[in-house]
């Protein structure tokens, strides 16, 4: 959890604690929100500031409730004699950036996980230019397949890759 | 919920707080494992200042045998089956040796990696090769 959003859940909590107060002083009695409510009858700008806020708190925090529910829950499973081991989408797609940023030829990547079982990997690759581009996809390809092997464990079945852009490099007389 | 153990002079109880706490520390020991990954919940306790060691393990106790579900991160450049195979006997030990309890499952779930922070490697720009000798 993101130190933002904890932030935000913070500072949500206080708004609800703070109007649940305000509502039982009412109950009480006391009259400090209903003079506040009056107020803002004739001052308009403390209410719409408030309600501004509000309204900001509220799309955060379904923002929030949204990207969870998004992230992606499959997982490569292994059995052992002791239980199961589940490596998560997020975690192989991370390995596979590092994997592919580190071939020499690649200026960026895009890692998508098209299936799991058998494992299906979609690359979409920017690159310097001055490289074979059959060659640099092949050691890709065979690179992230070795690289998979060894950290996860786990077999390839396709890596595809779909070169879709060169960049021109900022300083050519520097390696 | 907690384990329960009839002994003649009275029982044991050992709380489910305890076995997570265990295996927490038993799996962050291990080479490789960068860290537990807590849920929200734990995320917003810890937020409150609240160090929590049981963060990321979900512990089932019964009354002779204990199962685990452990969240990690794993650092970057490891092998994830050899670190996991190492955490599940360590934690296995950990439990069965401090609290007598059998472990029949210990289910790893790997939720992320750990990267070094950036190590600028790139050499120094090289000086262009004088023109003239």
């Amino acid at each position: 959890m993101a130190a933002l959003d904890r932030l935000i859940v913070l500072v949500v909590v206080i708004a609800l604690l703070g109007l649940g107060i305000l509502v039982a002083m009412t109950t009480l009695g006391n009259k400090v929100l209903l003079n506040w409510l009056i107020r803002v009858q004739t001052v308009r700008l403390d209410g719409f500031l408030l309600v501004l806020i509000l309204f900001l708190l509220a799309l955060y925090l379904v923002l929030m409730l949204f990207n969870e529910l998004k992230t992606d829950k499959r997982a490569i499973v292994s059995q052992t004699p002791l239980g199961s081991v589940r490596i998560s989408i997020q975690t192989i797609s991370e390995l596979v950036y590092q994997a592919v940023r580190a071939i020499e030829g690649i200026k960026d990547v895009k890692v998508n996980i098209g299936e799991v079982e058998p494992l299906q990997l979609d690359l979409r690759l920017q690159l310097f230019p001055d490289y074979q581009v059959p060659q640099l996809a092949e050691t890709v390809q065979s690179s992230v397949r070795d690289y998979l092997q060894q950290t996860v464990g786990a077999e390839v079945a396709a890596v595809n890759v779909m070169v879709t852009g060169v960049l021109s490099q900022q300083d050519p007389k520097v390696s | 919920m907690a384990e329960e153990q009839r002994a003649s002079l009275g029982e044991l109880k050992i709380a489910n707080e305890v076995v997570g706490i265990i295996a927490g520390l038993a799996a962050t020991e291990v080479e490789g494992v960068a860290g537990m990954s807590g849920g929200i919940a734990g995320g917003i306790a810890e937020m409150l200042g609240r160090k929590n060691l049981s963060k990321g393990v979900k512990v089932e106790v019964g009354e002779h045998e204990a199962a685990v579900d452990l969240f990690i991160i794993v650092n970057y450049g490891i092998s994830i089956p050899e670190v996991a195979r190492n955490i599940q006997n360590n934690v296995k030990q950990a439990i069965e040796g401090m609290t007598g309890l059998d472990v029949v499952e210990v289910n790893i779930h790997v939720l992320g990696v750990h990267f070094p922070q950036p190590v600028q490697e790139e050499q120094p720009p090289e000086a262009p090769p004088a023109r003239v000798k």
